[in-house]
């Protein structure tokens, strides 16, 4: 080996060897307080500024669908089988029974439920039905009754039945250019209670919603009885008037009343991170309306998108749950960052979707200006901004 | 073969980028550790050997010191740094490799010591990563520190020596860099979220660096013969600095303008002097200073000093030398008070070095030096550090664009 080969060859070697280091990492950290910068830690509340309640007809299309009257509440349901007709031009309909099985309610428990079945005359789609396109002239056949109930269920849960036109059904059976668009059942004044019946698709075959018929051929040898329970089907509630107290914001299921909520977040530096942010409502249990299937917690804080389109929100919202005396805490770290980003249209409130599109539950909150300061929505947050050391 | 490797360090060798874990903690302040050596025969020297005129390196803190150069010389270097530190109960080793410089110098007229340099040089250094802990309001947290990034110096610049006994220079030098610093907050709970914060700062500024060299008495006194006196000078200027904050948060990311000063490049000067005692033992020392006590960095400065004393005994030229005896030996020493001041205190480091000039390949050379420097106390809330830097570097001198010129 060349004298400069051997010495390469040394100097290459201490240049490894000298390379040796450890990753920096807490543990073998030094303990140096000379860092040019730490945080600060800052807990702060912010007070809502504004709240706005407004009403949003949305299709509902949700696991139950609600019936009936209670208080100013009004809620109808639309339903269609739509398979399962062997279609024969030659019978006549001897009966035919829908059988509905509740599950929920809403309501003076021990009140009548009474409705009447009427034809829809126009195709529709349980994804975008809406109440104010149900109200519309000409959706259904208002002056003819094809069948009607009128009854109680004794407890929480039950079947109802009642008749429908056979006539009517004959149709849905014979073959021709007819298109049957279901039945829509609607409350009449002596209801005093709306009940949740189970929709299509529910996981047990024996609530599910049926058609039965039966039928005999025209020669009368044949007589026979079929099921069907397979359809689409959704609800559409309304209530007017819902926003009376401009100190409280409202969330109503089922229509839907939804509310926004504005805080003012300039007291938090830009740059700050947000550690931990807690919304904290308190909910006027006297005027809301709440079932005994439903938590008190069941509503979701969103994030608007837009400041002037109410119905634009990030989906994926915060699920209220029991706070301190009685509130309810929302998770808000997300929103709070992005207010502290400097985008800032304020929160959306709805019901959590198990409800708001399977119930007639009404949340009344104390708003921006309530009488009691203390009860007014705040935001509880922690905050950490860095600060040159001294 | 030569030109190969000199195509590949002049053009490959910048472009390595700092390499494996981190440097000093004491980078957190200010624009970090800065590179103070002209050459990496300076580095062996203990940072002296300004006012060497006798063209075997390429001293680009030294205008003046060009005008010995007769060659075309190409030189690049790559720094490697270890640095061992300890708060008096843990200790931690730390290295990384960064580019050390690259230089090109071309003599336009040997007659008159005009020489055009070129050179890229690191200014500055930070790199860091430092844990620290905390709990405030219920939350336990770490902040993690770190940083990266420092200043460069792409100089230009020539040197005029008419005489053997004088000679000036004078370089434009471009400043240029990037600071990166960053702050992650890491609660210790899932309760809490964390997030980040980057401040990047981009700087560049424009001064010049000026020099004067006297190199003995032309025979008035021969005594005073081997000795050169140098001095160095640059006016202060301003880092245009703009700056910008990343901050990354759990669940979105913003960003926003910083508003900084422009940073003080601060004056600086320096004086050296060497004494030839034979035409192979040469003694060197060299002060120089930066006022970076009247900096606006935004921590507590003081003005840099940094003396330095070196010893070489050149490699022999005679033909038939063995090559042992034609590698150069150096040592030296060094105190450097950097600019640092930390809990009130300034960091001084004190250093050794030593190194080697290996010829290769003609008048072509592979310098070695190595430096153990020690600075900071366990005392007052500090650190201290044992360092050990090691440059390799590379010189080729070729005739090459090299013009004669004609006897009258």
């Amino acid at each position: 080996m060349k004298p400069i080969s051997r010495f390469l060859l040394i100097i290459v070697s201490c240049f490894l060897f000298g390379s040796c280091s450890e990753d920096p990492n807490l543990l073998n950290s030094l303990d140096t307080r000379f860092t040019d910068i730490d945080i600060e830690v800052i807990v702060d509340t912010l007070e809502a500024v504004s709240s706005h309640s407004f009403r949003q007809y949305i299709p509902m299309n949700g696991v139950y669908n609600m019936l009936g009257i209670t208080g100013g509440h009004q809620a109808i349901l639309a339903m269609q089988f739509t398979q399962g007709f062997s279609q024969r031009d030659t019978v006549e309909v001897l009966s035919a029974q829908v059988r509905l099985r509740g599950v929920t309610w809403i309501g003076d428990s021990t009140g009548m439920l009474m409705f009447n079945a009427h034809k829809i005359l126009r195709p529709w789609n349980s994804l975008s039905v809406t109440w104010d396109s149900v109200q519309s002239a000409g959706f259904y056949e208002e002056s003819v009754i094809r069948g009607t109930y009128s009854g109680s269920l004794k407890s929480d849960t039950g079947f109802v039945t009642f008749d429908l036109d056979t006539a009517m059904v004959r149709q849905w059976i014979r073959p021709s250019t007819f298109t049957q668009n279901g039945i829509v059942l609607v409350p009449t004044t002596g209801s005093s209670l709306a009940r949740g019946f189970t929709a299509f698709g529910v996981d047990s075959v024996q609530y599910v919603p049926t058609l039965t018929v039966i039928a005999r051929n025209l020669s009368g040898t044949v007589t026979d009885t079929t099921e069907f329970t397979i359809g689409n089907d959704t609800f559409l509630g309304n209530i007017d008037n819902l926003i009376t107290d401009p100190a409280r914001f409202y969330v109503q299921s089922g229509v839907v009343y939804r509310s926004t909520l504005m805080f003012d977040a300039s007291p938090i530096p830009r740059g700050a991170i947000v550690n931990q942010a807690d919304l904290i409502l308190h909910l006027d249990r006297t005027a809301s309306k709440l079932s005994r299937f439903s938590g008190d917690t069941l509503q979701a804080v969103h994030i608007r998108t837009s400041t002037t389109d109410s119905s634009k929100f990030e989906t994926e919202g915060a699920i209220g749950k029991g706070g301190d005396n009685g509130s309810t805490v929302y998770e808000l770290r997300h929103p709070v960052q992005l207010w502290v980003n400097g985008i800032n249209n304020g929160l959306l409130i709805r019901s959590s979707s198990l409800l708001e599109f399977s119930a007639l539950d009404q949340f009344v909150f104390h708003g921006p200006t309530s009488s009691d300061t203390a009860l007014r929505p705040k935001v509880r947050v922690m905050y950490s901004i860095e600060r040159r050391r001294q | 073969m030569i030109r190969c490797i000199t195509l590949f360090l002049l053009f490959i060798v910048p472009l390595v980028p700092a390499t494996g874990g981190t440097g000093s903690n004491y980078t957190i302040f200010g624009v970090g550790d800065l590179r103070l050596a002209g050459s990496p025969r300076s580095s062996a020297l203990g940072y002296a050997g300004s006012v060497l005129r006798d063209g075997v390196a390429i001293n680009t803190g030294s205008p003046a010191s060009w005008s010995g150069i007769r060659e075309t010389t190409l030189e690049a270097s790559l720094l490697h740094e270890g640095f061992n530190a300890t708060d008096g109960t843990k200790s931690q080793s730390v290295s990384l490799t960064n580019f050390g410089g690259a230089a090109m110098a071309i003599p336009i007229s040997t007659k008159f010591g005009i020489v055009a340099v070129g050179s890229m040089r690191p200014y500055s250094n930070k790199d860091y990563n430092v844990f620290t802990t905390g709990s405030q309001q219920g939350m336990d947290y770490v902040l993690n520190h770190e940083g990266s990034g420092g200043l460069g110096n792409a100089q230009i610049g020539v040197s005029f020596g008419p005489f053997p006994f004088i000679a000036v220079g004078a370089s434009f030098n471009y400043i240029f860099g990037s600071l990166k610093s960053s702050r992650t907050l890491l609660p210790a709970s899932f309760e809490f979220d964390g997030g980040k914060t980057t401040s990047r700062t981009t700087t560049n500024a424009v001064n010049g660096t000026f020099g004067l060299m006297i190199n003995g008495t032309g025979g008035l006194v021969p005594l005073l013969d081997p000795l050169s006196v140098g001095f160095t000078f640059a006016p202060r200027s301003f880092l245009n600095a703009n700056a910008e904050l990343l901050y990354e948060f759990t669940s979105e990311a913003d960003t926003a303008a910083l508003s900084v000063s422009d940073i003080l490049l601060p004056l600086s000067y320096g004086i050296g002097a060497s004494y030839r005692v034979t035409p192979r033992w040469l003694v060197v020392a060299d002060y120089y200073t930066q006022q970076w006590g009247t900096s606006n960095l935004g921590v507590e400065t003081r003005d840099a000093r940094l003396f330095g004393v070196g010893i070489e005994r050149s490699g022999a030229t005679t033909p038939g030398a063995s090559w042992v005896d034609r590698i150069a030996l150096r040592v030296g020493a060094f105190r450097h008070e950097t600019y640092y001041i930390v809990n009130g205190e300034g960091i001084t480091e004190m250093g050794l070095t030593g190194g080697l000039g290996v010829p290769f390949s003609g008048e072509s050379r592979l310098t070695f030096s190595f430096e153990y420097g020690d600075r900071g106390s366990t005392g007052n809330n500090l650190i201290r550090e044992k360092i050990l830097r090691f440059t390799l570097g590379i010189t080729i001198r070729e005739l090459w664009f090299l013009t004669f010129d004609e006897e009258i």
